[in-house]
């Protein structure tokens, strides 16, 4: 049957492939014809007629030619067709006879099934009838035992849980009482580093903007350090003693106005006339040119003035 | 005359990095005077008070440039022991210093002085003292006075305690113009007629002791010097060469004395010894040499001389050799002296605008005009360096003015008469 | 000095550059006639330069001729009573004014043996009063010179310095000055 199936499909391949190349063919020839404009592979009718005139003659014979062909394959198959209706008729004929028997067969097996069916049955009622009473003899047995056991186990097990809920009662309260200081202690500690990381931030912002204005105070009392200076320097009469090398630290305290409160040596320069001359300056110069802003003064009411002729 | 002033300002870590102090550095002050207060002392005794010592203290201090005596119109007190001081009365004046104290009539012509000066930001007394005295005497405690007082606010010595030696010239109808040679207290007090003359007087120069004048007369018709002692009165002759003789100078040592000679024909710069009155020429040039004075050490003698064509100030060892011209700065330098400690040269000089009192500096070779008026002459240094005294014209008649060594002050001397020139300002001695 | 004495200068000095000149001519006679005397005490007076005998006997002859002619005697009389010699700043030099005056008194000293000259060099008050002696005595010295050059005796004179010590003028001004610059002769014996 494969062989068959193998040569239509060639055949079928065949006549698609003339119609393949029939159609190529046309499509050159038009296209050779120089029909111009873009090529277009879906050939209008019309135009086609009259180039194929030409040619019309030659292709007439292969059709011819062809349709003989056919003409002789077709009674081929025609034949072969009968053939098989008439092998297939005799096939069913044949499967009929044969389930026939079967059944007969196969009739003649359940009747004698039936028969040993019905035995088995009888015998087996019997032995279950039997096996029921000993069965239940035993299970009432077993169950009044199990039943005891089970009051005893019963009553065990209350108690136990009893014991056990009692218990559990305790320790769920402690835990519960735990928890809940726990969680109140946590609370607290929460609270308390809040407060504390509060306080903290609070004291630490509060120093920073000490720390600033404590910078601020600084700058501000660079920036008058000039004029406090030539005002001191203004007050200073030279000592003709004075010898190179020589100077002296002073320490000086202001009130909020500047008036000198007190000028003290830190670090004298060895010639009392020297050390003199410096102090009644400073003194002299009172009221210094502090900057007035009262949040400075806390940063600014001490500071020191070095006399030191030798660096002019 | 004021300097600029400089301030820088520095940061010092003092104890910990985070507390830092402020430093304000101080490099100029101004020159002027300490501003201090002499309060006039109490006076207990009959009658007016013998002396006026705030007065003669106060102009002591003024003339010297370096205090500047407060107006007692200022005075909110006027305390006369410590107990009465309210501090805060002298702060207020910014007066650095407080000068308080007593006079007391304690017999016939018999005298408590009592004084003390005082710190007034220490507010403490640096120093006291009492003295008994004679009314002659009283100014002159006035001048002590002074004197304590520059040396414990300076540092350095005070010079009013010293005197002065000068020639006055003046009119009388009946005699023409007399010359007198006189000596003072520096404040020009307490004159004395060491000589009275109808001839001129010139040059007169202390001896290193205090104790004799050497000068020159014209009371022969020519100059001659002669040497004077200022106690006895008793003088003498020691140059009357042919020629001139004249400009005197005493060695430090008080054994020689320079002067100017003609007897050899030109004026020259001789060193003759007091005793034995032996001679040592030190210049030989046809140019005028002349106004020799010896360095402090007594190892140089400055002189003037005009052999450059000008004149000008030349030094030469005082056991002679050749001559080193010193000054090239003017037209004129001359009558040069050394100040005490041998490192400037007073002198006159003409830098074309007058002849002013200049200082020349040896360190530096430069000139420093002191003065500012057209005929200065006849500088010479207090005995502590601090001021010079000089001859100067005011109102066409000649006076003595005293500036200080910077320049910054100057006090004309009071006179009662005459026309007053040629100072010399004594050493320490007495 | 004198308008007197400046208009015979120029007048002498007319007459020795160029015996005329149109500054002459401005003076009148009687002065021409002066300056004409000046002349020729001045023309013998640099002949006594060359300091011998015979020129000085030559001054003899002038002296006696000046005596004989009244226009002449004048005129020598007027140099012999100029008694100072002046000088410039700082400056012992002798102008040529100046030495007509000191060859008029060397002739005078000259002629009267016996007769003793003292010259007082002085000095204005500028500078200092010991340079200022100096400078007295280097003038009174530096007229001294020339008189001994004019051949007077060394004996004759006698120099003395009073510096700026005895001003001739008061005053601070340059006249005054110019004034005490000055060396004076002073007769005497």
């Amino acid at each position: 049957m494969a062989g068959r199936g193998g040569r239509r499909a060639f055949l079928m391949r065949g006549g698609f492939l003339s119609v393949v190349i029939h159609l190529a063919i046309a499509g050159l020839l038009s296209i050779s014809l120089g029909w111009s404009g873009t090529v277009k592979l879906r050939p209008a009718p019309q135009k086609q007629v009259e180039p194929i005139k030409a040619i019309a003659v030659s292709e007439a014979e292969i059709q011819e030619k062809r349709n003989q062909q056919l003409e002789l394959e077709k009674k081929n198959l025609e034949l072969k067709r009968r053939q098989k209706q008439e092998e297939e008729k005799l096939e069913k004929i044949k499967k009929q006879q044969q389930a026939e028997a079967q059944h007969k067969i196969e009739q003649a097996k359940v009747k004698k099934k039936k028969a040993d069916q019905a035995l088995a049955a009888k015998k087996k009622k019997e032995e279950a009838a039997r096996k029921k009473k000993l069965a239940e003899k035993k299970e009432r047995e077993a169950a009044a035992k199990k039943k005891q056991l089970a009051e005893k186990k019963k009553r065990e097990e209350a108690a136990k849980k009893k014991q056990l809920a009692e218990k559990k009662k305790h320790e769920e309260a402690a835990r519960k009482k735990k928890l809940a200081e726990k969680k109140r202690k946590e609370a607290a500690a929460r609270k308390k580093a809040e407060a504390e990381r509060k306080r903290k931030e609070e004291l630490r912002l509060a120093q920073q903007r000490q720390e600033q204005i404590k910078n601020e105070a600084s700058e501000a009392l660079s920036r008058y350090s000039r004029l406090i200076g030539n005002k001191v320097s203004q007050n200073w009469i030279e000592p003709p003693s004075y010898k190179t090398g020589q100077t002296v630290l002073i320490k000086v305290k202001v009130s909020a106005r500047g008036e000198v409160l007190s000028a003290v040596i830190v670090r004298g320069s060895g010639d009392e006339n020297f050390d003199r001359t410096a102090i009644a300056a400073v003194n002299k110069a009172t009221p210094l040119p502090i900057p007035l802003d009262p949040r400075f003064f806390e940063y600014i009411k001490v500071f020191n003035f070095l006399f030191n002729p030798d660096s002019a | 005359m004021w300097s600029r002033v400089l301030i820088t300002v520095i940061l010092l870590a003092v104890a910990s990095p985070a507390r830092a102090v402020l430093t304000i550095e101080i490099n100029k002050g101004i020159e002027a005077g300490i501003p201090i207060a002499v309060v006039p002392f109490q006076w207990s005794g009959e009658g007016v008070q013998p002396a006026n010592l705030r007065e003669v203290i106060s102009l002591d201090l003024n003339r010297s440039g370096r205090f500047e005596s407060l107006p007692k119109r200022d005075f909110l007190s006027r305390p006369h022991s410590l107990t009465e001081i309210r501090f805060k009365d002298w702060r207020l004046l910014k007066a650095e210093a407080l000068v308080i104290g007593k006079l007391r009539s304690i017999g016939p012509d018999q005298f408590e002085v009592r004084f003390r000066l005082i710190d007034v930001f220490k507010q403490k007394q640096m120093v006291g003292y009492v003295w008994k005295v004679s009314r002659s005497e009283l100014r002159s405690i006035g001048h002590k006075i002074a004197d304590i007082i520059h040396k414990e606010l300076t540092g350095l010595r005070g010079a009013f305690d010293t005197r002065i030696a000068y020639i006055t010239v003046v009119k009388t109808p009946s005699q023409g113009l007399r010359y007198l040679l006189q000596i003072a207290d520096s404040d020009g007090f307490n004159e004395k007629t060491m000589l009275d003359s109808k001839e001129p007087i010139l040059s007169p120069s202390w001896s290193p002791d205090g104790r004799i004048l050497a000068y020159v007369s014209f009371e022969g018709g020519r100059s001659t010097v002669w040497l004077q002692n200022i106690k006895s009165g008793k003088r003498a002759e020691i140059a009357s060469f042919e020629g001139i003789n004249s400009a005197p100078a005493w060695s430090p040592n008080g054994k020689q004395l320079a002067m100017t000679l003609s007897r050899d024909g030109n004026p020259e710069v001789y060193v003759m010894t007091i005793l034995g009155k032996k001679l040592q020429r030190i210049t030989r040039h046809t140019a005028i040499d002349t106004e020799p004075a010896w360095s402090p050490d007594g190892r140089y003698l400055v002189f003037t001389s005009d052999r450059g064509g000008k004149p000008q100030i030349y030094r030469v060892l005082a056991s002679g050799g050749r001559p080193e011209r010193i000054t090239f700065q003017g037209k004129y330098n001359a009558g040069a002296s050394y100040s005490p400690d041998g490192s400037q040269l007073v002198l006159v000089t003409n830098q074309g605008k007058g002849y002013r009192i200049a200082i020349y500096d040896f360190a530096s070779r430069s000139i420093m005009e002191l003065t500012r008026s057209q005929l200065d002459e006849s500088p010479s240094f207090a005995p502590n360096g601090g001021m010079v005294l000089y001859a100067t014209d005011s109102q066409n008649r000649g006076v003595l003015s005293a500036v200080s060594a910077d320049g910054r002050v100057s006090n004309l001397l009071k006179f009662r008469e005459g026309d007053v020139r040629e100072p010399d300002w004594a050493p320490y001695n007495r | 000095m004198s308008l007197k004495t400046k208009l015979i200068l120029v007048a002498l000095f007319g007459l020795v550059l160029a015996g005329c000149s149109t500054t002459e001519e401005e003076i009148n006679a009687a002065e021409v006639a002066d300056a004409a005397a000046e002349a020729g005490a001045t023309a013998l007076g640099v002949g006594s330069k060359e300091g011998t005998i015979g020129e000085v006997l030559e001054d003899d002859e002038t002296a006696d001729a000046a005596s004989e002619d009244g226009a002449e005697g004048q005129a020598g009389e007027d140099l012999l009573a100029l008694r100072v010699i002046y000088f410039e700043y700082d400056s012992a030099d002798i102008t040529a004014e100046s030495q007509a005056i000191l060859e008029a008194h060397a002739s005078n000293l000259i002629i009267n043996p016996g007769i003793r000259l003292t010259l007082e060099g002085h000095a204005d008050e500028r500078g200092t009063r010991e340079y200022n002696l100096a400078l007295g005595e280097r003038r009174a010295k530096s007229v001294s010179r020339v008189l001994q050059v004019l051949g007077v005796g060394e004996g004759t004179i006698q120099t003395v310095s009073y510096g700026e010590e005895r001003p001739a003028a008061l005053g601070h001004d340059d006249s005054a000055w110019g004034m005490n610059r000055r060396v004076e002769l002073l007769y005497g014996n």
